[in-house]
């Protein structure tokens, strides 16, 4: 049973219950009905402040399917009928040819009907080459040469017109080109292109067509020329009769396939031919998977950002209603006065708490349509080159956000009215407001202890699972549970303001604290969203039980001016009697305050991280070129000879690479990786920066130092540790201090102990001595150099990149510019956080809209005061000055709370997150300006109608009771 | 005494007010030409069956509302005349009112509550206080200067409302049962509180009752019936 069918089941049986309260007591069931009907304007307002929370929901999960849409749309276009690739590797894990009668004989067997599981076969040539347009000069290094039979291919080859190539079209010197090469080229049909393979031997093509950029004209998204398989077999590879790769389709249409590729790929292992280590890749069902987790992540990782937006509507939904119940109060204490139970009351509540939820969740999940296709406008803008897309959304996505919405809903209705139906009675009649700490000091010590108990009992079991969540949630439990038991004893306004302190101090840990006292903690996304809520609940705490402070300097400056002094002193009476209401609307506008804030800080660190991390990430070089085939090092100088004379490139240091395969700990596993080896020179002064490093080393030099006289140690690349922001490349997991079993291109092992791990994730390789290399392996590629460019030149990175891969494109020399890698990478992650802030500032929609509510029913809920604040001479202008001041105070509370909590929080992040070491800790005052400013005046614009319609209440008419 | 119609001395003055309100599907006639002369340093209570018109006189009197139909004078000046912003300061300077309910606001105590008055007109914060402390005394409620509404008895709130509407000194207060939600004895008291300061300090009060043993400490009687003066007499010394 999945997810989707459990919460149907569980939203079905809660209605089934509510049936039957309903079939039970019908009367109660009518009142609540008329009630939702009589207030037909406020069951609108009512129905969008509960709906936020399944429009979250909704939202979220609509946008993961839409993506996972289109990542697996790109997976079928781009694979087309093939399910599965088979290849054959050595002992390094590289490829190696092998005889085209492998694929034949397969061919005959599946053709024979010998397999169920599998719809056929064909031989392919897949290699890298580089390639050069003779018409323009452009070069593109890393293209991919297809060797294709047209009458065996599993897909057609087809024009750009969407007709099949002939065999002509790829025979002889005629090769098609497809799109995503013909746009790195600028190539057109005629043009003559200079294809070099790996043997070093250019052969000049004729570009007779650009394929249609689909199937198999956008094989893997790569860009591709096809060529008649035997052309490339004896005139590009000079290997006659071999093939280095069986496009395989399984069973079923394309979009089918997948689904059986696990027994297909059980099948082919029966059918082929034993003396090979064949590699099966499963291309469509991996995309189809990497579809379905990215889907999950990206759906997760919103989900849980929502949930400050979502407790952050729940908090709304708690207010209203507790509003609406103060409303009724003088109904509902005579119906209990004539004999109606406390459960009664509740029922009637929970009926029209159903009703509302039932609106809700049905509205709320369209709504939730319209936040992903907004979202996902912005991703495809930020995306850049405007990522086409429709949203896509699986009926069951819907289904969840609906009912997960309900339960949510109905659940904190249930909860509320529970507590308002506890009045008493003679007061509700007479419409006194309760005592603030109206309930017997018993039940408050009662609630502290189970508090306390329970604080214990989290604390406890943070202590022994090492988990963070419940060593910062324990103790603020403990100090929350002991002011509320100490609530009759001693001022409450110490022991809270005491707690909320404490609470804060514990959870920024400014002194580190936790690390001293716990060890090292495991922690997740959810303590963002924890430390953000007892941040933010420890900040309320401190405002709310030192509102008078607060409220008494402001009355004293604001008052300053004579004719303001009685607004000012209206105003802020009423946040200060209302302490509840106050507290849940600032709790509301600090905690998406605060998550935005905290947003917009992680933003700004990965920005400025760009210049500091280009400098370490790339060892101070600007540039790092990889070529497809050895460069000797004096060609290389020679060639750029001129370049170094002018000043243009400062340094050149090549390098030497090996293929290795790393056999993955534990495992019986090995994963291909690269051996690279720096010269001598190179790493005494190497300037590339260490994530991690063995505390043998007092500096990331002495460890390089160490590389480069002792063969026992080597440095891997950061991919080892995977990434905490952004996606994270490679399989391979490596921890400090580790000795690494390198499996060398002949077969014997060579063990390294890691000393050092890297920031860089560009360039996956173990780092030794090219002496190293040398000694252990005879399969050394000249073809990695790093180049330092010297800016004064008047060249940009870009120009020389684009100059050298000129120069070297019989090599296939690809240039990298680091800045733009980092850049781009960084692009990514601080957009991402963009984004995310964008969907949260939706949240800040329920603070706003919640004060605009609360504002609205406070008008109604205050006419009469309002009629005798005219009656004794307030203008017209005080009354909507005492209400806007009053909707000011709250949330630009609220708002100041939350950013500086925001701000305290992302301090702490700096270091935690390792910021410190690549970015200044700049705060970005004008986002965050605009960010409260547009906070606050949409809220002055949302309170701004409803405080008018009080001015403009005529005072006889606002002093006449309406009952 | 009768009433003076035309009388120059009068500090409110109502000739043939008339008012009609208006909620789109009826039209009620609440006042239907009344006219009245009220003297400075009288008390005067307006008695009559509920719904008569009582309430509505007294806000058209006080300026609250808007009349359909005839004039009012306060002092000579024809209300009408006024603009919304002058009737406001003319009320907060010059008109005290107690209501029968939702005198006070909750959210201030009664010291705050007392110099709300004064604080409008700009008096310095200091001296309110000071004036409001003295009204409370006069109330008999000094002591309670620090608590809510909430924290009061019914009484208790109509004797600081009354400490309010005193407490800038009005020329005129305008009560609308003021102890329609009292006991007898507390009626009888505050009735008696009122009727005191009155003679005290000569203020004008004009108030609404539908109780007898209320209205009989008043100066005059005005019986109100349909929207109309029914009768007007001196009642007989208690
Ligand atoms: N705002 C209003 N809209 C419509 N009718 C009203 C309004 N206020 C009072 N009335 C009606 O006017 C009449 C007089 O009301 P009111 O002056 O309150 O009477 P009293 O105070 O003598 O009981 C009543 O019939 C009442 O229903
Ligand atoms: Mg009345």
């Amino acid at each position: 049973m999945n997810s989707a069918t459990q919460l149907l089941l569980i939203v079905l049986l809660v209605l089934a219950v509510v049936g039957v309260l309903v079939l039970r007591r019908r009367t109660l069931a009518k009142m609540a009905v008329r009630n939702v009907w009589r207030k037909r304007k406020f069951t609108v307002i009512i129905t969008a402040g509960l709906l936020i929370a399944t429009a979250m929901i909704s939202g979220s999960l609509v946008m993961a399917d839409t993506l996972s849409y289109l990542i697996k749309k790109d997976t079928f276009d781009s694979t087309g009928a093939v399910d599965i690739v088979i290849s054959v590797k050595d002992n390094t894990s590289r490829d190696v040819y092998f005889d085209q009668s492998v694929a034949t004989n397969l061919m005959v067997a599946i053709a024979g009907g010998n397999a169920n599981y599998l719809d056929g076969a064909a031989p392919a040539v897949r290699e890298s080459v580089s390639v050069l347009d003779q018409a323009n000069g452009l070069p593109y290094p890393s293209a991919t040469i297809f060797g294709v039979n047209l009458s065996q291919s599993l897909d057609p080859l087809l024009d750009e017109n969407g007709n099949p190539v002939t065999p002509d079209d790829i025979s002889g010197r005629n090769v098609v080109i497809n799109q995503g090469l013909a746009d790195e080229l600028n190539a057109n049909p005629g043009d003559t292109i200079e294809i070099i393979g790996p043997t070093n031997v250019p052969e000049f093509a004729v570009v007779s067509h650009v394929a249609y950029n689909s199937g198999l004209g956008r094989w893997q998204n790569e860009k591709l020329v096809f060529v008649d398989l035997s052309y490339v077999q004896n005139d590009v590879m000079l290997q006659p009769n071999d093939i280095n790769r069986i496009d395989v389709s399984a069973a079923g249409s394309i979009d089918e396939g997948y689904l059986v590729s696990d027994q297909a790929v059980t099948q082919l292992k029966g059918l082929l031919p034993p003396g090979y280590d064949y590699v099966f890749d499963e291309v469509k069902k991996d995309g189809v998977d990497a579809a379905k987790s990215t889907a999950d992540q990206i759906s997760q990782l919103f989900i849980i950002m929502s949930s400050f937006t979502i407790i952050a509507g729940i908090a709304l939904i708690i207010n209203i209603f507790v509003m609406l119940a103060e409303e009724r109060k003088p109904e509902m204490g005579i119906s209990r006065a004539i004999g109606m139970q406390r459960g009664d009351l509740t029922q009637t509540f929970l009926f029209e708490g159903v009703v509302y939820a039932l609106f809700a969740a049905a509205i709320g999940s369209i709504v939730g349509l319209a936040i992903a296709g907004v979202m996902m406008g912005l991703f495809s803008s930020v995306a850049g080159g405007g990522l086409a897309f429709t949203l896509h959304f699986e009926p069951s996505s819907i289904l969840v956000a609906a009912c997960a919405g309900f339960l949510i809903t109905l659940l904190t209705i249930v909860v509320a009215s529970w507590r308002v139906s506890k009045l008493n009675i003679v007061r509700a009649i007479r419409d006194i407001p309760e005592p603030i700490l109206a309930k017997s000091g018993r039940k408050y010590l009662v609630t502290g202890v189970l508090s306390i108990a329970l604080g214990l009992l989290i604390f406890a079991s943070g202590i022994s699972s090492k988990q963070a969540a419940g060593i910062y949630a324990g103790p603020s439990l403990i100090l929350l549970g002991i002011s509320m038991a100490l609530v009759k004893n001693v001022n409450p306004r110490w022991t809270f303001t005491v707690s909320g302190m404490f609470i804060i101090w514990w959870t920024l840990d400014p002194t580190n604290l936790h690390p001293y006292l716990f060890g090292a903690l495991k922690s997740g996304m959810e303590m963002f969203i924890l430390t953000g809520i007892l941040l933010v609940i420890a900040g309320v705490l401190i405002a709310v039980f030192n509102s008078d402070l607060l409220l008494g300097g402001l009355v004293r400056t604001g008052g300053k001016k004579r004719s303001l002094l009685p607004v000012f002193r209206v105003a802020i009476s009423y946040p200060m009697n209302k302490r509840f209401r106050t507290g849940l609307s600032l709790f509301i506008f600090a905690l998406i305050m605060f998550t935005v804030t905290v947003l917009a800080m992680i933003a700004s660190f990965e920005r400025e991280s760009v210049d500091a991390m280009t400098q370490q990430f790339s060892g101070g070089f600007e540039l790092m070129g990889i070529s497809i085939r050895d460069i000797p090092t004096n060609a290389f100088s020679a060639q750029v000879q001129d370049l170094t004379d002018s000043g243009v490139i400062s340094r050149v240091e090549p390098s030497v690479t090996a293929p290795i395969a790393i056999i993955k700990n534990g495992a019986n596993e090995t994963v291909p990786y690269m051996l690279l080896g720096m010269s001598q020179s190179m790493l005494e002064q190497n300037a590339f920066s260490l994530l991690m490093r063995s505390s043998d080393y007092a500096s990331d030099s002495e460890a390089w130092n160490a590389v480069a006289h002792d063969p026992g140690v080597a440095v891997i690349d950061g991919t080892v540790r995977g990434q905490t922001y952004g996606p994270s490349s490679g399989t391979l997991r490596v921890d400090l201090g580790q000795t690494l079993t390198m499996v060398m291109s002949d077969g014997h092992q060579v063990h390294v102990k890691v000393i050092g791990i890297m920031d860089q994730t560009m360039n996956m390789a173990v780092f030794t001595s090219s002496d190293f290399v040398k000694n252990n392996t005879y399969v050394v590629q000249q073809n990695l150099f790093y180049i330092a460019t010297a800016h004064q030149s008047g060249w940009t990175d870009d120009e020389v990149a684009k100059e050298l891969e000129k120069r070297f494109v019989t090599y296939g020399l690809r240039v990298y510019v680091s800045r733009d890698t980092i850049q781009s990478y960084m692009g990514i992650v601080s957009s991402t956080m963009q984004l995310m802030e964008i969907f949260l500032g939706m949240g800040l929609v329920v603070g706003i809209s919640g004060l605009g509510i609360i504002t609205i029913r406070s008008v109604a809920e205050r006419r009469q005061e309002i009629g005798v604040m005219r009656a004794i001479g307030f203008q017209r202008r005080m009354i909507l000055g005492t209400f806007m001041l009053e909707t000011s105070y709250v949330s630009l509370l609220g708002i100041v709370m939350g950013v500086l909590l925001g701000l305290a929080l992302s301090y702490r992040l700096y270091d935690w997150g390792g910021f410190s070491k690549y970015s200044a800790f700049v705060i970005p005052w004008v986002d965050l300006l605009m960010l409260v400013a547009i906070a606050f005046l949409i809220t002055l614009a949302a309170t701004l109608p409803p405080s008018r319609g009080a001015a403009k209440l005529a005072p006889a008419e606002a002093l006449r009771r309406v009952d | 005494m009768g009433a003076d119609v035309t009388g120059t001395d009068a500090i409110v003055l109502a000739k043939e007010v008339k008012k009609t309100y208006d909620t789109g599907k009826v039209k009620v006639d609440a006042l239907r030409g009344v006219n009245l002369a009220v003297k400075e340093g009288e008390m005067i209570a307006v008695m009559g069956p509920s719904g008569c018109g009582k309430t509505t006189l007294l806000n058209c009197l006080s300026g609250l509302d808007d009349i359909t139909g005839g004039e009012i004078f306060i002092r000579g000046t024809r209300l009408s005349d006024m603009d919304d912003r002058t009737r406001t300061s003319y009320r907060a300077e010059k008109i005290g009112f107690i209501f029968q309910a939702y005198n006070l606001l909750p959210v201030l105590t009664s010291a705050e509550n007392v110099e709300l008055p004064l604080l409008i007109s700009g008096t310095p914060p200091k001296e309110a206080r000071k004036k409001a402390m003295e009204a409370l005394k006069a109330v008999g409620l000094e002591e309670w200067q620090n608590h809510k509404p909430s924290e009061l008895s019914g009484g208790q709130q109509q004797r600081v409302t009354i400490a309010r509407s005193l407490v800038n000194k009005p020329e005129i207060v305008f009560g609308d049962e003021p102890t329609g939600n009292l006991d007898s004895e507390s009626s009888k008291e505050i009735m008696v509180l009122l009727r005191d300061l009155n003679k005290q300090n000569r203020q004008t009060f004009v108030i609404v009752t539908h109780d007898y043993n209320v209205g009989k400490l008043a100066d005059r009687i005005v019986m109100m019936r349909d929207g109309k003066v029914e009768k007007d007499f001196a009642p007989q010394p208690f």
